[in-house]
């Protein structure tokens, strides 16, 4: 032993075995007071994770969803232009002791950002998820008069203002007509007839969503049984039959209560009476369901607008007694037009196409289609969900 | 001359130790419960996420839920760049966990 004695040892020891304690004590206190933090900050974390995620998928799968493309939100993400964005001003969410904010971005590619960041406590997290826009998120525009997917029959008109766009054969009066001649139009087509332009095309067009009914009328209806002041204050009815005869006319009184479309959806309808709208910016939509029929029919000029959809394979019939201001959006569908010395201010855009006989004098006329599609209803958004990516 | 320790020399000695090795059990004992309880909170924070997880992909498979939904909604207010608003509200279901409450929302189709 080097020491010479014990004496003077027990002081020194015990303040060498009380530091390691101490030392020791206050590690333990950190550890603790980190493994507290990191629980803490861990919940707070997850619960901003799933905060962040609820609202961003949410958000898009409403961008997504085939029925909200008349959204006033999704009409503006249409408008966007690249690199522009919408932002939360506020959003109340039922995720207790987490708040969320969105930006919604269209990237220079055209496709849909959705930035979500929750927050719960100190810990933020952020998700984004990419919508990619399978279809023109943008209201279409028809870019001619009459298009035919199919057989494209003319039977005889004076003229038509716009182009004719066709996918399948073109028949003059019934008779094939060689397409490959470039003169053929001018030479095979009556001499009353002229066309501004006539090209051969293939295009897919955009998803039609079937409007909900509001109410729905089953079997045979007469429109004479029908409460019209009634059925504007219910926008969308669906009729399985109706019939409107002379005389009995669908009237639209411009009810400022709501949207300035009505919405009629019909399987099989005669419409042998006038559409009178008050209001010249009220606009009619025709909904016709997949194997159904519209017959109509107007005595009247009608000044505003009217869209037909049309589902798949429906007989669409249309005869003009007097102007006629309407689009047919009927892409799998016949469409044919009767139009004795009227004027018919539009575009049609079918599978196959007949314009009677008897339609000399009339003109068809082109009409930019976007005026209508400026509603932006009935068309499917067209954004899927690409990518979910945690930042 | 070596004298020894007094008995209150001795007494003292026994009271100070006594009272130092309670306080550091006090502390050793707090602070390892303490580790051990932040560390089963961890361990509930991702059977949570578990839990969770499990009932979303469920239910966007279509099958059972193993955890209750409530009906629920989310509303946001989007402004663009020159002010204009654009409300939403999504109607949706709520999923939370039993233990720590962790909360996911979904859109009803």
């Amino acid at each position: 032993m080097y020491l010479k004695s014990n004496k003077g040892a027990a002081l020194p020891l015990v303040i060498i075995i009380f530091s390691v304690l101490m030392l020791f004590g206050t590690t333990m206190i950190k550890t603790w007071s980190a493994e507290g933090n990191i629980a803490i900050r861990q919940e707070q974390k997850v619960k901003s994770e799933y905060a962040a995620q609820s609202a961003a998928m949410a958000v898009a799968e409403f961008i997504a969803a085939d029925d909200n493309s008349n959204s006033d939100l999704v009409k503006e993400i249409g408008n966007l232009s690249n690199g522009e964005s919408l932002t939360t001003k506020s959003a109340t969410t039922p995720l207790a002791r987490s708040t969320v904010d969105v930006t919604i971005t269209k990237n220079t590619t055209g496709n849909i950002e959705i930035f979500a960041r929750g927050s719960t406590g100190s810990m933020d997290e952020m998700i984004t998820v990419v919508l990619i826009g399978g279809v023109n998120p943008n209201p279409p525009t028809f870019d001619e008069m009459v298009y035919a997917g199919d057989v494209f029959n003319i039977d005889g008109v004076d003229s038509i203002t716009g182009e004719i766009a066709y996918g399948g054969d073109v028949y003059d009066q019934n008779t094939l007509v060689d397409m490959s001649d470039e003169t053929a139009f001018t030479d095979d087509f009556g001499s009353v007839i002229s066309f501004d332009n006539i090209t051969s095309d293939e295009r897919i067009f955009d998803e039609i969503i079937a409007p909900t009914p509001v109410y729905t009328h089953t079997g045979k209806i007469d429109k004479n049984d029908i409460d019209m002041d009634e059925m504007q204050n219910y926008d969308g009815h669906f009729f399985e039959e109706l019939t409107a005869n002379n005389g009995d006319d669908f009237i639209y009184n411009g009810d400022p209560l709501i949207a300035e479309e009505f919405v009629l959806i019909f399987e099989k309808a005669t419409i042998k009476s006038d559409i009178i709208f008050e209001d010249p910016d009220d606009k009619l939509v025709i909904y016709i369901t997949e194997g159904g029929s519209l017959d109509l029919q107007t005595p009247h000029s009608i000044a505003n607008d009217i869209l037909i959809l049309s589902e798949k394979n429906t007989d669409i019939s249309i005869t003009a007694n007097s102007d006629f201001d309407g689009f047919v959006y009927a892409p799998y569908s016949d469409v044919n037009v009767k139009a004795p010395g009227i004027e018919f201010e539009g575009a049609i855009i079918c599978e196959n196409f007949n314009l009677a006989n008897g339609a000399a004098g009339a003109s068809f006329v082109y009409k930019d289609s976007s005026l209508l599609f400026d509603l932006g209803v009935y068309l499917k958004s067209g954004y899927d969900i690409h990518s979910v990516r945690k930042q | 001359m070596n004298k020894g320790m007094t008995l209150i020399e001795v007494i003292i000695a026994i009271a100070l130790l006594a009272i130092i090795t309670m306080v550091m059990l006090t502390v050793f004992g707090t602070t390892i419960m303490g580790i051990y309880n932040f560390g089963h909170d961890t361990e509930t924070v991702f059977d949570d996420m578990g839990s969770l997880d499990e009932a979303i992909a469920i239910e966007s498979g279509g099958s059972d839920v193993i955890l209750d939904a409530t009906d629920s909604y989310m509303v946001f207010i989007f402004e663009n760049a020159a002010g204009d608003e654009f409300n939403v509200s999504i109607t949706g279901n709520m999923y939370k966990t039993n233990n720590l409450n962790l909360e996911y929302f979904m859109k009803k189709e």
